[in-house]
């Protein structure tokens, strides 16, 4: 772990803001007439941003799954975030038309969204799985963390809201795909999400009810992850049912997405944060056991 | 002094006198502090089976003043050489684990690691049933934290 203390979240948040800068450098000027549509610029931005994100956090994911090798369930769930890093790792190879560099003809190929689909219900099924692994390991724990009357609420209200978009799924992107598979995928990652997102409030009451600490700040972070990724799905069909035609938003989509990719980043470097603090206070208290011996003995 | 509690102050606190402003200031304290919790509950105990022997003796000829001072000298004498380690290593405990997982988390995994010990409270917690009272919150402290804080658990823990 101590290797790759230099993925502090000060690094990913300089990342992060470099990456908004360059999507906003190469999309501004085109918004104000200046420039042509740089498509393959902003294709590579998407693409390295996702690989630089993902790939920090897979490396920081297989360090934390080493440090609760003994951790029961603990150790599935960040199995699990791990999982979900490498997965996505590869979505944006369905998504950029780079791809097209090694398949002619990629990105109007069926296939491409096929992949796509089944890299998104992958990676929403390992996050999924490891935040009910962690959720049962708290329960296990029995330290006394319990979910409110508001909490129930907010979860049914995320179910209303996943029945409101699939009573109007002609808004989805593969509403009209001639490809059932390509449908049914979109559905079961959609219906994954809201899981997710359910997961993610009874995540934020246990680091609320914790009243403090690292671990606290971590929950709170991988939280703000899963609801971004459902409030940027239900964000992308809104704005694609209110303005069918405009180029802009499917870019504004795309650059959210991308912050996205560093905030799970962001959860992990926090976690890691977890650890070094650890091994800190373990080194003081270590020091401090060498000073008192002598007055022991005196 | 402890935690701005003076030896007074506690003696007044546990026979139910003293000013209802300290009264009220220490009961605020003992919500949020666990050791100072278990301390109190300690010398509770203490204060009763020094009653209940004080009754056992009161038929029987009284020893001397000086006797019996000196006699209630090495009892707190020994009190403090037994208990202060015991007490230092739950406040050190609780500090690193609310550093890691917060105030709520530490005191419940206190509470439930002491639970889970022969000691069945932290108010019973002495050095004799320590061990297998840290073995238990290390088991807490490496699900929560990993091996890294529950390294730092196990060696905070050392009498």
């Amino acid at each position: 772990m101590t290797q790759m203390k230099w993925i502090t979240p000060r690094l990913v948040w300089g990342l992060l803001a470099l990456n908004l800068a360059l999507n906003l450098a190469l999309f501004l000027p085109v918004q104000l007439g200046w420039t042509p549509r740089p498509a393959g610029a902003l294709a590579a931005v998407g693409l390295l941003g996702g690989w630089c994100a993902y790939g920090l956090a897979l490396l920081v994911c297989l360090a934390i799954v080493e440090e609760y090798r003994d951790a029961g369930w603990f150790r599935w769930a960040w199995l699990g975030l791990t999982a979900n890093a490498a997965i996505l790792l590869f979505r944006p190879l369905a998504q950029e038309t780079l791809a097209e560099a090694i398949w002619p003809d990629f990105h109007a190929s069926p296939w491409r969204l096929l992949l796509r689909h089944v890299l998104i219900v992958a990676a929403n099924l390992a996050l999924g799985l490891s935040l009910l692994a962690m959720w049962w390991g708290y329960r296990r724990l029995n330290l006394g963390f319990h979910l409110r009357r508001r909490d129930y609420a907010a979860m049914a209200g995320l179910l209303v809201l996943l029945v409101a978009l699939i009573g109007v799924r002609e808004n989805l992107t593969e509403a009209a795909s001639p490809f059932a598979a390509n449908r049914v995928l979109q559905l079961i990652g959609l219906a994954l999400l809201f899981i997710i997102a359910a997961a993610g409030i009874v995540l934020q009451r246990i680091a609320a009810q914790m009243n403090g600490g690292r671990l606290a700040v971590v929950l709170r972070w991988l939280t703000l992850y899963v609801l971004l990724r459902l409030g940027l799905v239900v964000l992308a069909s809104l704005l694609r049912a209110a303005f069918p035609d405009a180029p802009w938003a499917s870019d504004v989509s795309r650059f959210a997405w991308q912050a996205v990719a560093w905030v799970f980043t962001l959860t992990v470097a926090y976690q890691m944060r977890v650890t070094l603090v650890a091994a800190e206070q373990l080194e003081r208290v270590r020091q401090r056991r060498v000073a008192d011996k002598p007055a022991l003995i005196g | 002094m402890r935690h701005g509690i003076t030896p007074e102050l506690w003696e007044d606190y546990l026979e139910g006198a003293g000013a209802c402003a300290e009264r009220s200031r220490i009961d605020a304290h003992l919500h949020d502090c666990v050791a100072c919790r278990a301390l109190a509950a300690q010398l509770t105990q203490c204060a009763a089976r020094l009653r209940e022997t004080a009754g056992r003796y009161d038929a029987r000829p009284v020893a001397s003043a000086k006797k019996l001072d000196s006699a209630w000298e090495a009892m707190l004498v020994r009190m403090s050489l037994d208990d202060t380690p015991v007490q230092q290593r739950l406040d050190e405990l609780e500090a690193a684990m609310t550093l890691l997982c917060g105030s709520h988390t530490a005191a419940r995994a206190l509470q439930t690691a002491a639970a889970e010990s022969p000691a069945r409270s932290l108010a019973r917690l002495t050095r004799e049933n320590w061990e297998p009272f840290l073995r238990s919150l290390l088991a807490i402290a490496q699900v929560l934290c990993g091996r890294t804080g529950a390294r730092l658990i196990l060696e905070s823990g050392q009498l």
